[in-house]
C-alpha cells in the first residue's frame, strides 16, 4: 500500500470573492462555506474568523482542531463516514495544507473545551499558534440535544477542512512525502531480522463527549481489531471527544499521529512496523479486560516483540493503559506506554490513577496541573469568560487585568498523549 | 434474584430514570468514593471503573458508580481499584483551598449531571450488547 502526501504550505489566509489557494494562501468564500455548513438544518448560523501565528490573539473555547486534507486520487476521502462515504482509504494521494488548522468554537458544554494562544508565553505550549487557523463559530438551533450539538459542531469541522484543501485540487504541492507499507506476510519475509513492532491505539468510548470514530462507526461495543497505519493517515479516526484540553486526542492529533509516523519512517530500516491496533477504553471494567485480553492476543497472532501503546484520557484509562501493558508484558512482548501526568503544581504526587509494576518504560508528555499565568491578548475568538469553566481554569482564571491563570491542561493539546508536542521525556 | 447492578450515585439526574437499585448520597466524589469503598468491603463488586469519563474528580461535581446487585467474598480487584480512585481524587482535592467542582453555577452543574448520566447510560448500553 502506498500513500502520497502532497503537502501545500499555507502562509495566509484570507476572506475572498472566490474559494482558491494560490502562492501560499488560501482565499475562502465565507458565504460559500456557510451554505455548504448550513446543509445541515441543525446550524441555525455559522460566522467564521481567522487567527494567524504571532497575533494577540487566544481563541476560546475550542472543541477539535482538524489539518484540511482532500484526496487528489485513491479510494475514498478524507474522513470517511463524515465527509468522505465509508470506503476503505490511505492509498493515492492526499492533499494537506500544512501550518494551517480548522478549531471548532462555540460552546456545547464549556467545561472540556481548550484554549489556543496565538502569541506570548501560551503560544509556547502547542504549535496550533503556529499555525493558520480558521475558526468555524457554529450556532445550533433553539432546543438542540447535547448529543445532536456536538454531532453537528464535529462534523462541521470536519466539512470545513475538506472544504479548505478541495482547492489544491490539481495544483502542484510544496512538497511530498511517500509512505509506503506492505501486508504483513510481505514484510515479514522482507525484513525478518528486524524486530517486529505495533502501535496499540487506545480509544475512548465512555458517551457524550467522550467517544472515538472510524469510518464513522462509533468505537463502543467493537472487539479490539487492526487498521492500517495509511488509513489513519488519511482520517479514519475522528475525535468526539471531550478529555481535557491539554491532554485531548483531537483529530489532527489522528491526522498526524506522530508515533504512526515515526514507526513509518523508521520501517524497514530499524524494525518492522507491523500495524496499528485499535484498543478501546470502556467505562466499564469487564470490557476494558475485554479489550486488554483481545488487543494482546492479536499482537500475539501477529508475532510481534513490542508494542507502543497510547492512552486517551486520564483516569480510567490508565486502567486500560495499565491491563494492555500487564497482558502484553505476560505474552512476553514488551511493552512502551505513551502518556501524561497530573502530579500536582510540584510534581511530586503520583501522577497515574492506576500503574503496574510492568509498567518499566512509560513515556511522560508533560504534567497536566503545570499552572501557567497568561497575558491579556488584545483579541478574543469565542468568549473568554469560558475561561472560569474549562479544565484547568476555575471562577478565579480571568485577574482584573485580563491575564488568565490556568492549568496548561486548558490549553489544547499542551500535554499530547501521543507525544505530539514538545514536551516529553527524555533518558539521561 | 437481586437486581444485578445497584448505582451508587451523588447525581440527582439518575433519580426518577427507573433504576431500581439506586443508592443517592448528597455528597462530594471523593465521599461518594468512600462509600463505595465500604461496599466493596462488604463484598460488592465493581462493574465500572470509579474515574468514570476524562472529568476529574476535583472538576467534576457528579459521579455514578455501578456495583453488583448482590455482596459476596471481597474482591481484591475491586478493594485496588477504589483505592487508587480515592488516592487519585484526595491529592486533586488538595491542588486548591476550595477544590474548582464547589464553585460551578447551575447551568455547568447540569452539564456535568448530563455527561456522567450519558456515560452511565453508555455503560449500560454495552452491557446489554452482550445478552
Amino acid at each position: 500500500m502506498k500513500l502520497t502526501l502532497n503537502k501545500f504550505h499555507v502562509q495566509d489566509i484570507q476572506f475572498a470573492e472566490a474559494s482558491s489557494f494560490c502562492s501560499g494562501v488560501l482565499y475562502i468564500n465565507k458565504a460559500e462555506l456557510a451554505e455548504y455548513l448550513m446543509e445541515d438544518t441543525n446550524i441555525c448560523s455559522v460566522d467564521f474568523d481567522i487567527a494567524r501565528p504571532g497575533e494577540s490573539v487566544r481563541i476560546v473555547p475550542i472543541k477539535d482542531v482538524v489539518q484540511p486534507r482532500f484526496k487528489q486520487s485513491g479510494s475514498g476521502q478524507v474522513f470517511p463516514g463524515f465527509v468522505g462515504d465509508v470506503e476503505t482509504v490511505g492509498n493515492g494521494e492526499t492533499n494537506v495544507l500544512e501550518d494551517c488548522a480548522v478549531a471548532t468554537s462555540g460552546k456545547i458544554v464549556a467545561f472540556q473545551e481548550g484554549i489556543i494562544d496565538m502569541s506570548g508565553p501560551g503560544a509556547e505550549f502547542n504549535s496550533f499558534s503556529k499555525m493558520n487557523i480558521l475558526v468555524p463559530l457554529i450556532y445550533p438551533v433553539e432546543g438542540l440535544d447535547k448529543h445532536t450539538h456536538e454531532a453537528t459542531v464535529r462534523i462541521a469541522g470536519l466539512k470545513t477542512a475538506a472544504y479548505m484543501a478541495k482547492t489544491t485540487l490539481g495544483l502542484e504541492p510544496d512538497e511530498k512525502e511517500v509512505f509506503e507499507h506492505e501486508s504483513i506476510l510481505e514484510m515479514g519475509q522482507k525484513y525478518p531480522h528486524l524486530p517486529k513492532v505495533v502501535y496499540v491505539d487506545m480509544v475512548q468510548c465512555q458517551g457524550l463527549m467522550h467517544d472515538t470514530y472510524v469510518y464513522g462507526l462509533n468505537v463502543k461495543g467493537i472487539l479490539s481489531t487492526m487498521i492500517g497505519p495509511l488509513e489513519v493517515l488519511d482520517g479514519a479516526i475522528i475525535s468526539g471527544n471531550c478529555a481535557a484540553p491539554g491532554h485531548k486526542n483531537a483529530t489532527i492529533h489522528h491526522e498526524n499521529n506522530p508515533i504512526i509516523l515515526d514507526l513509518l519512517r523508521r520501517h524497514g530500516k530499524e524494525l518492522c512496523f507491523v500495524g496499528v491496533l485499535l484498543s478501546n477504553e470502556s467505562a466499564m471494567l469487564k470490557e476494558k479486560k475485554r479489550a486488554a485480553y483481545y488487543t494482546s492476543s492479536l499482537s500475539q497472532l501477529l508475532g510481534v516483540d513490542g508494542v507502543i501503546v497510547s492512552e486517551e484520557g486520564g483516569g480510567n484509562p490508565e486502567t486500560d493503559l495499565m491491563f494492555n501493558c500487564r497482558l502484553h508484558e505476560n505474552k512476553g512482548i514488551k511493552t512502551v506506554l505513551v502518556t501524561d501526568e497530573y502530579c500536582g503544581r510540584d510534581g511530586a504526587s503520583q501522577g497515574l490513577a492506576d500503574v503496574t509494576p510492568e509498567a518499566d518504560a512509560v513515556v511522560t508528555n508533560g504534567n497536566g496541573n503545570q499552572f501557567v499565568v497568561l497575558p491579556k491578548m488584545e483579541r478574543v475568538i469565542g468568549d473568554i469568560e469560558t475561561v472560569r469553566i474549562i479544565t484547568g481554569g476555575n471562577v478565579d482564571s480571568i485577574g482584573e487585568d485580563g491575564t488568565v491563570s490556568v492549568e496548561i491542561a486548558a490549553i489544547m493539546g499542551s500535554c499530547c498523549e501521543m507525544g505530539y508536542e514538545h514536551m516529553t521525556t527524555r533518558l539521561r | 434474584m437481586g437486581h444485578p447492578f445497584r448505582c451508587i450515585t451523588n447525581n440527582p439526574m439518575l433519580i426518577d430514570r427507573g433504576f431500581t437499585d439506586l443508592e443517592y448520597y448528597e455528597t462530594d466524589v471523593l465521599e461518594l468514593f468512600r462509600v463505595v469503598f465500604q461496599k466493596v468491603n462488604c463484598g460488592y463488586r465493581l462493574l465500572t471503573h470509579p474515574l468514570t469519563g476524562s472529568i476529574r474528580p476535583d472538576i467534576t461535581p457528579y459521579k455514578t458508580v455501578l456495583m453488583s446487585g448482590t455482596a459476596g467474598t471481597i474482591d481484591m480487584e475491586s478493594v485496588t481499584l477504589i483505592g487508587k480512585a480515592i488516592r487519585y481524587a484526595e491529592d486533586l482535592y488538595r491542588l486548591r483551598d476550595i477544590p474548582v467542582y464547589k464553585k460551578w453555577g447551575k447551568a455547568a452543574r447540569e452539564d456535568f449531571q448530563l455527561i456522567d448520566l450519558s456515560i452511565i447510560e453508555r455503560a449500560l448500553e454495552v452491557e446489554e450488547m452482550g445478552k
